[in-house]
């Protein structure tokens, strides 16, 4: 048994002996001089007998060779020596070619002539400047600050984002009108502008002179995509339920060419609020080709089209009678499914040319030029006669009728009791509740001993039946049945078939198109010296229009103006919308969906800049100065014929042009590695945007009295410190903002019409300190934060123009008293302090925690003008008033004009990730996010002091009329933070 | 007494034409420079005609050229071809080859130290030098295992020895092992081969007290991190030099700001040459380090800016060949470095 088995593995062996590999050494020999074959050298491999001889085409071969590490000596006649060693292994092993230098070429003397034989970089800088400074992402504060802190609406140093310029390939795309970030054109598309550059504050940037607010550059351009496919997937409750994103890049072809796609979607809403949804897509095509190493041309089409619902804040009151902080106004179920009465619909597609040419390799010229056009539409509902359908209109909600109790002293008093009258107090004490109840029941209403007897009190109780059953009726949704029903019970016309809506969604639009024309030109002197410059221009046609979205059941509209019609209804004339067709037709014209009624006027745009700036470095220091000059000019272009302003509606308003410029210099050294300091100033005038050139743009060509350009300076400092313990960096900053202006147009109760508030000489500060520390802890785990502590107030008490928006009668010129008053909707304190791990086998995990304070809400400037507070006044400047009844005036006057602040907000996030790399070839990905871990619900984001007045009426001290008007602020609204939300995502890319 | 003034002028002229220029040590490391063939015991896969990085002989030609365009304008800056070149990340002998085999570079006439690294990625590091400003005398690869850890292969250390102007040289030129897992967790490989390239030195040294040690490479640590300062002892400043330290000339430049590859909009400066104290000081032999004219370092960093990614978001970081497997036709992720060597 053993020797058959003996036998049998012998056998194998010696058969597989035969039938082994047989390992050994072959390649071929050739000489330095033109890789000419090398015949009869002698190949040896030291140690051993085994010698070959190359054939005349300079090949060999050593067969048998076992394996292992041998030294290899070629010799040859005319030729050095060469030694090498070869690990034999794996069969015959080819050495490819091996190459011998020849004995005749000694090491001769070079000569200088051999460097003048070729071109060469040899001219050495004078100093050696320390390397330029690397910013492929965000410093360490924006980067977090940025992320981070967008929950609250953090406006980074509480600039506007008209302050942060945003350039796509060079071409500035920030709003033509508002001058607003663009980020909407080409949201979703995150692989195709993931290629950014970023410059934070006041640093000097390349593609222009750029404001304080910093600037972004996104590369969307073929060759600057990642090459190679990548296809994510996400999920979540955060702002959508689901974005899938799908990507190709060919990375540059040594044909020159270049080529890139992606395509997006996001769908559904997030986890709270009703109706707010997206049903969005994009779409980004790329080429490019590089001629030769001078010139490069790129083409890019980029275009989002999409959809979504909008979310409106609430007051409290509207808050807690729906039990959620998340209740949506806007939404209502029209047959049984939920619909969103205010929905964003765009699609504004941009193509843009970029030419690229490498003059030499000191000067470069980019030229480039884009056009974006498609449309913007926001829709909303809109009424003839009857009830306002919007559910949280003030005189649906219990308050309506409880703020009507402040006329009783007694009660009033009893209210103000603690400093304030909080307006659902009176639901939370139950008592209107109680009245709901007595209402059903026919039982008498509760009393408060010495305040309120309901047997007695009939004002009262009658307010707190109304209230009562204001409440049990709401519902909060507005109602679209009764909208169809009441459309489809309309009024008939003669010049119409069907009925006429009464309530009808509208769509207004602001359809863009928008050229822009850049061309920069960079040139380096030598290392130390650079100079940039170009030219900017920009042309701009905004269609502003109505359009019918959807006549709710009925068969049509009627464009009239029904303000003017209710004002001034005897002559038909005034409440044309659109007259010359109410001329040629004798009646106004009748419209459906899909037709342009109300307004249609074009906002002419002309923009054009100028600039240079030059570049000094040596040693550590760096220094950049720079100036821009430009022209601004814009008008509008009515249309239609506008029947309450015959004369200033149609056709061209006055041009206005307005000189613009920029200068900044920035100053920064390098001391060390470890430490860099740099002082960057700045100056800008700016033209004045088009909303607040013009009064009342829908409907007259009238320009904004005391319309100025702004101004404004900044100053930073900022300091980085790098040391392999700590990173940090600190910044201060000042900047001061003057002669703003600004057009509200609202319901001015006190006026009992809709007016237009003009504002000009608005002057705002920054300034403040920002700080972010970076400090490693142990094996890839880190503690970092961010701080902001600013101060953003106003610091002057703007002029107004007040003109009714019928007639441009001027009703009021006076200030608005706010000096001194905070900036609104950013919280102006912000920290994060944050624990970030990078793990072995490229886990990463991080967890933070953020603060918020010093948040304000948005001030209606009405509340701070003389006009507002006048009743109070007169109580509180009447000596015979008793002391008592002069501090409560002087209390409402500090109440009318106080600011209200927001409260300080805190939130917890956590998140895990992790990347796998396969096969040297594929990446996958998965990240999940987890924000407001601790699920508050409370926190307000931001909001609006609405823009009307309430009007109470009674009795006031001093006075002998019972029923004086006198005001209060109408409820304000709010935004809150979403509870917990979370977000994954998945990606493949290869 | 003409002919005496002849005679004058003439050997002051040849006195002049064959003035002594100071003898240039330059370290690069080239960035993935393979050939186009295939390797069957390498990973050479990506850098194949058909392979993930499309690596045709055309871009095989154009890495060529801009490797070649580099070390020229390294050598045209004095009109002086370095006396020696250490190189990182090449595949093999035939790449050095055809290197040398450029226009550019052919007429220096450079030799080859070479020897295969077990490393997987199959990149390796060599010498190229000038025989006519130093002679070789022998030349050796210092394999480097961990114990306890067989399956970590990386580059060895390939040294070569022999004489420049009468005087005892020894070269090493490393790639020691990357950061890739984190710096904490890699940093005991780094400090091993630290280790080893201390010993080899001091060895040499004690061997031979008047040999001068000079070793390069791409260390993956800054010239301020503890495998340079402490494992291998080169210290920042010539004060206070002990006999058994050695000296970095980059420590300075790395202190001041520079930087020799970018990273997280930060620079390292990984790519360093060491000398022994011999070398720094001068306190053996007439050769030492020397200072270029009007320099403030005794290191220097080859930075032109066309090495330089002069748009986008990587602006001001080395143009290198690729990014991820787009061919930039750039040079590499790496500045090379060198030091001036005279009496």
């Amino acid at each position: 048994m053993k020797l058959k088995f003996l036998l049998i593995a012998t056998m194998t062996l010696l058969v597989s002996t035969v039938f082994a590999q047989e390992n050994g050494l072959k390649g071929r020999v050739l000489s330095r001089n033109g890789r000419a074959a090398v015949g009869n050298a002698a190949v040896t491999i030291a140690g051993t007998d085994f010698k070959a001889t190359t054939n005349d085409e300079g090949y060999f071969e050593l067969k048998g060779v076992p394996a292992g590490d041998y030294k290899i000596s070629f010799t040859a006649p005319e030729f050095e020596n060469l030694d090498i060693v070869v690990k034999v292994e794996n069969g015959v092993k080819d050495i490819n070619a091996v190459i011998v230098v020849p004995k005749a070429i000694q090491g001769e003397v070079l000569d200088d002539a051999i460097f003048a034989e070729f071109d060469n970089d040899s001219s050495a800088s004078d100093t050696q400047a320390l390397p330029s400074s690397l910013s492929a992402s965000k410093d360490l504060y924006n980067n977090i600050a940025s992320y981070r802190f967008s929950e609250m609406r953090f406006n980074v140093r509480g600039y506007d984002s008209k302050y942060t310029d945003v350039y796509l390939n060079g071409i500035r795309f920030n709003d033509a009108l508002t001058g607003y970030g663009p980020w909407s054109l080409w949201s979703g598309m995150n692989d195709a502008t993931r290629n950014q550059e970023s410059t934070a504050g006041l640093t000097a940037t390349e593609y222009g002179i750029g404001g304080f607010g910093g600037t972004t550059n996104i590369n969307a351009r073929a060759s600057q995509m990642r090459k190679g496919f990548r296809a994510s997937v996400s999920g979540g409750n955060q702002m959508y339920n689901f974005r899938a994103i799908l990507s190709y890049a060919s990375g540059m072809l040594d044909s020159g060419w270049s080529y890139a796609f992606s395509v997006s979607t996001r769908q559904g809403g997030n986890g709270y609020v009703d109706g707010v949804y997206y049903n969005s897509y994009g779409y980004f095509a790329a080429v490019e080709k590089q001629f030769n190493p001078q010139h490069r041309l790129s083409l890019m089409v980029l275009g989002t089209p999409q959809q979504r619902g909008a979310q409106q804040a609430s007051t409290q009151e509207a808050y807690d009678m729906f039990g959620s902080n998340y209740y949506n106004p806007n939404v209502g179920i029209q047959d049984g499914k939920l619909r969103n009465t205010r929905v964003r619909r765009s699609h504004e597609p941009i193509v843009m040319l970029n030419y690229y040419y490498d003059i030499s390799e000191k000067t470069r010229l980019i030229a480039a030029t884009s056009v974006r056009f498609g449309f913007n539409g926001y829709s909303a509902m809109t009424w003839k006669d009857g009830a306002d359908p919007r559910p949280d209109y003030y005189r649906y909600l219990p308050s309506n009728y409880t703020t009507q109790i402040l006329t009783e002293n007694g009660f009033a008093q009893w209210l103000t009791k603690d400093g304030g009258a909080n307006m659902s107090e009176l639901s939370n004490l139950g008592l209107v509740d109680e009245a709901l109840i007595a209402l059903r029941n026919g039982t008498p209403s509760v009393a408060i001993p010495g305040i309120f007897n309901p047997s007695s009190d009939d004002q009262i109780l009658s307010y707190l039946q109304g209230a009562a059953s204001a409440r049990s009726i709401w519902n909060g949704r507005i109602d679209f049945d009764n909208m169809i029903n009441s459309n489809k019970n309309g009024t008939t016309s003669p010049y119409a078939q069907g009925h006429r809506s009464n309530y009808i969604i509208e769509e207004r639009h602001t359809d863009q198109i928008d050229y822009n024309f850049v061309a920069n030109i960079s040139h380096d002197f030598n290392a130390n010296h650079h100079l940039l410059g170009g030219v900017k221009a920009r042309v701009n046609r905004t269609e502003y229009y109505d359009k019918i979205k959807d006549l709710l059941g009925g068969d049509f509209w009627v464009d009239v103006d029904k303000f003017a019609e209710r004002d001034m209804g005897s002559d038909p004339v005034k409440y044309q919308n659109d007259l010359d067709y109410y001329n040629e037709h004798g009646h106004a014209r009748i419209v459906r969906e899909g037709d342009k009624f109300s307004y249609d006027y074009y906002a002419h745009v002309r923009q054009a800049q100028l600039w240079a700036m030059y570049q000094y470095r040596t040693g550590g220091f760096e220094m950049n100065v720079g100036g821009e000059v430009g022209y601004a000019g814009m008008w509008r272009h009515g249309l239609w014929r506008k029947g309450l302003f015959v004369d200033n509606s149609k056709g061209d308003s006055e041009h206005l042009n307005f000189l613009t410029y920029k200068a900044k210099a920035t100053f920064s050294y390098r001391f060390s590695q470890a430490h860099h300091l740099a002082l960057n100033v700045g100056a800008v005038q700016d033209a004045p945007t088009f909303n607040s050139a013009f009064v009342s743009p829908r409907t007259r060509n009238t320009v904004t009295p005391g319309l100025t350009p702004e101004q404004a300076y900044s100053a930073e400092l900022v300091y980085n410190l790098n040391l392999p313990y700590i990173q940090a960096r600190v910044a201060g900053y000042f900047t001061e903002m003057t002669n703003g202006s600004k057009v509200i147009s609202f319901y001015d109760d006190t006026q009992s019409s809709f007016t237009n508030f003009a504002m000009s000489n608005i002057d705002k500060r920054y300034m403040g300190v920002e700080v972010a520390v970076r400090v490693p802890i142990w094996n890839g785990l880190a503690l970092q934060g961010a701080l902001n502590y600013g101060d953003y107030r106003y610091t002057s008490n703007p002029n107004f123009v007040q003109t009714v928006d019928n007639s441009n009668k001027i009703k009021l010129m006076d200030k608005v008293y706010w000096k001194g008053y905070y900036v609104e909707s950013t919280p102006q304190f912000a920290v994060n302090v944050g624990l970030d791990f990078r793990g072995p086998k490229n886990w990463f995990a991080s967890i933070n925690f953020n603060y918020y304070d010093k948040l304000y809400l948005s001030m209606n400037p009405a509340y701070r003008t003389n006009n507002a507070v006048e009743p109070y006044v007169k109580v509180f400047t009447n000596t015979k008033n008793a002391i008592e009844q002069r501090a409560w005036a002087a209390g409402e006057i500090s109440k009318m004009r106080a600011e209200e602040e927001l409260g300080s907000a805190y939130t917890l996030a956590a998140s895990i990730g992790k990347n796998w790399y396969i096969k040297r070839k594929y990446t996958l990905g998965f990240s999940a996010e987890v924000k407001n871990i601790l699920n508050n619900q409370g926190f307000r984001t931001g909001g609006y002091e609405q823009m009307r007045m309430r009007k109470v009426r009674g009795m006031l001290p001093g006075q002998t009329n019972p029923s004086t008007t006198y005001y209060t602020h109408f409820d304000a609204k709010y935004f809150y933070l979403l509870g917990t939300t979370c977000f994954v995502n998945v990606y493949f890319r290869f | 007494m003409k002919r005496a003034l002849l005679s004058i002028l003439c050997v002051s002229a040849m006195l002049i034409a064959f003035a002594q220029k100071p003898y240039k040590v330059v370290f690069y490391n080239l960035e993935n420079l393979f050939d186009t063939i295939n390797d069957p015991n390498k990973n050479d896969e990506e850098y194949l005609p058909n392979g993930e990085r499309k690596w045709t002989t055309y871009r095989y030609n154009q890495k060529l050229a801009n490797m070649s365009r580099v070390l020229f304008d390294i050598a045209a800056e004095d009109k002086n071809f370095p006396a020696v070149i250490g190189v990182s990340e090449i595949e093999n002998r035939l790449v050095l080859e055809d290197l040398l085999a450029t226009p550019k570079l052919a007429k220096a006439n450079y030799r080859i130290v070479h020897y295969d690294s077990p490393d997987r990625r199959g990149v390796d590091c060599a010498f190229f030098y000038r025989p006519d400003k130093f002679k070789l005398e022998g030349s050796e690869a210092h394999r480097i295992s961990f114990p306890g850890q067989p399956n970590f292969l990386t580059r060895d250390l390939v040294a070569m020895w022999g004489k420049i102007g009468g005087e005892p040289f020894y070269f090493i030129v490393s790639h020691w092992p990357s950061r890739l897992g984190g710096k904490e967790r890699s940093q005991h490989s780094r400090d091993f081969v630290a280790a080893k390239c201390k010993h080899i030195c001091d060895s040499v040294r004690t061997a031979n007290p008047a040999t001068k040690v000079v070793i390069m490479g791409d260390f993956n640590d800054d010239a301020t991190d503890k495998s340079v300062t402490d494992v291998l002892g080169a210290k920042g400043s010539m004060k206070k030099l002990q006999p058994t330290d050695m000296y970095n000339p980059f420590y300075a430049m790395y202190k001041a700001g520079y930087g020799t590859l970018g990273y997280r909009d930060a620079w390292n400066l990984f790519d360093n040459i060491v000398v022994s104290e011999n070398l720094a000081t001068g306190s053996t032999g007439a050769l030492k380090i020397q200072k270029k004219q009007g320099a403030k370092f005794h290191g220097n960093i080859f930075n032109r800016s066309y090495m330089i990614q002069q748009e986008g978001q990587y602006k001001n970081y080395p143009l290198r060949s690729f990014v991820g497997s787009n061919f930039q036709n750039g040079y590499s992720d790496h500045f090379p470095v060198y030091i001036y060597i005279s009496k």
